[in-house]
């Protein structure tokens, strides 16, 4: 049996590779990575040829960067935040398509059971990419990135409490659609595919 | 203490926090076209910035060795290396003009009696040999006219002064031009072979001011200049007091006469075009 073993075995191998600028250590990092940053950018950019441009733009970075990093955090970690500010910017771009939505909050936290034991993540990518675009940044940025209000709010030029308030509009938003597919798919009796989540019928 | 974090949030945390979406097959192919027009223009730029610092390296140390070679101190040394060859000469020559001559002898002891009076033709005899030797030689022969005049005015003003000695070539540094009394300053400005020939020729003349005014001991000293430091110290001197016009043109262009009939021609050409015009 032939077992394929990579050229740098090691995290620490291939950083040293990547910053001697070695084309096998760039392709065995695109190969390790490219899947996972192109769901990230694929998050923020809803076309899937931008956002796979942006996906290139965020690997030209990390290789043109690869002397700053100082191998004191996680290299993914370092990789994923350089993906993210990438599609940031293309997200400024497409800034004008942008517009305000009135939502109306849940005041009771919703029951996610059902969504977490019926939804995939293709489906929860669909309920995503119905948000308003400020609304689907701020939301990403927090609750799958990680990132503070403080941070959002210095990333976005934004202050904190707008991006509290837009992430909880982001939420109710999602919740919506959530309870509205959920209602249906039990009147239904069982999952369908043919579920529209942009309007949850 | 964490804070619990919302249902929302960690479903989709959960969800797609790791999602994987497979890039096309065209999508490295992209990466590498854009990756290679940067290593080339890397490379384009950084070549000809290492060239520029060599050939400023190379400049540099050229010009660094430029100065030590053309330096004042190797001058000096070269001037005292050719003063030392031509003192002995000339002690040669006393020693041959000593041993023979009776007639010599008898005629100092007249120029002795009649210093005054000899002194001046003396001088101007000379100068009008410097000044032939300068026509022969155009540039350098010109300062030699000039400090030969002046020798020769401090010649008339020390005689008598001082005991009868010999003459004697001295070589020493063009800044340490002595101004001791009794002393005479000849500088010959030694530029090729054919003014070094001159200095040879020209030997006998000192003795034979020597024999006239026996109270002057005549200094001599020698410069030996490069081209280059010949137009370095008249661009010194032109700011200085001690600037020479006559000597400067002779200098920057020995063919003064060549040149003096150009213009002349120029304006005989002018006048007849006015003329033709007219």
């Amino acid at each position: 049996m032939i077992k394929i073993l990579p050229l740098f075995n090691s995290e620490e191998n291939l950083v040293k590779a990547l910053k001697r600028a070695e084309p096998k250590a760039q392709r065995q990092l695109y190969d390790k990575y490219a899947a996972r940053m192109l769901a990230v950018c694929r998050r923020y950019v809803m076309d899937d040829m931008e956002a796979e441009d942006v996906m290139i733009g965020g690997f030209m970075k990390v290789f043109e960067k690869m002397e700053q990093f100082k191998s004191e955090g996680s290299f993914e970690g370092w990789v994923r935040r350089i993906m993210v500010n990438e599609a940031l910017m293309a997200v400024r771009k497409n800034k004008g398509k942008e517009t305000d939505y009135d939502t109306n909050e849940m005041e009771q936290l919703p029951d996610c059971q059902w969504a977490d034991q019926n939804l995939e993540a293709n489906d929860l990518m669909k309920i995503i990419e119905t948000l308003p675009a400020g609304y689907q940044t701020i939301f990403n940025l927090y609750a799958i990135e990680g990132y503070s209000h403080a941070e959002i709010a210095q990333t976005l030029g934004i202050t904190e409490s707008t991006s509290k308030s837009q992430l909880h509009r982001a939420r109710g938003w999602l919740q919506e659609k959530i309870t509205l597919i959920e209602k249906n798919t039990r009147r239904r009796f069982g999952t369908d595919s043919t579920i529209n989540f942009a309007t949850g019928l | 203490m964490s804070i619990e974090k919302h249902p929302i949030d960690d479903l989709f945390a959960r969800k797609l926090g790791k999602n994987r979406i497979e890039p096309s097959e065209e999508a490295w192919a992209k990466l590498q076209s854009r990756l290679q027009p940067q290593k080339s223009e890397t490379r384009v730029v950084l070549l000809p910035v290492w060239r520029v610092w060599a050939v400023a390296a190379g400049v540099s140390v050229v010009l660094m060795a430029g100065w030590l070679v053309f330096s004042p101190q190797n001058t000096v040394s070269n001037n005292q290396k050719i003063a030392a060859s031509v003192n002995k000469k000339q002690q040669q020559t006393q020693a041959a003009a000593q041993q023979g001559v009776a007639q010599q002898t008898l005629a100092q002891n007249v120029a002795r009696q009649n210093v005054a009076r000899q002194n001046q033709p003396i001088a101007r005899t000379f100068e009008s040999n410097r000044e032939q030797q300068s026509h022969e030689i155009a540039a350098p022969a010109n300062t030699q006219k000039h400090h030969a005049a002046a020798s020769h005015a401090n010649l008339a003003e020390n005689t008598g002064q001082t005991a009868h000695e010999n003459p004697k070539y001295v070589a020493e540094a063009p800044k340490v031009r002595t101004e001791k009394t009794g002393e005479v300053t000849v500088i010959l400005n030694i530029d090729d072979r054919e003014t070094a020939t001159m200095a040879d020729v020209g030997e006998p003349k000192p003795a034979e001011i020597d024999e006239a005014t026996p109270a002057t001991q005549p200094v001599v000293v020698i410069k030996k200049r490069t081209k280059l430091m010949r137009f370095l110290a008249k661009v010194r001197d032109m700011g200085s007091d001690q600037a020479d016009e006559n000597t400067l043109m002779a200098r920057v262009n020995p063919k003064t006469n060549d040149l003096e009939s150009k213009i002349e021609d120029l304006k005989q050409f002018n006048f007849n075009r006015k003329q033709s015009n007219n």
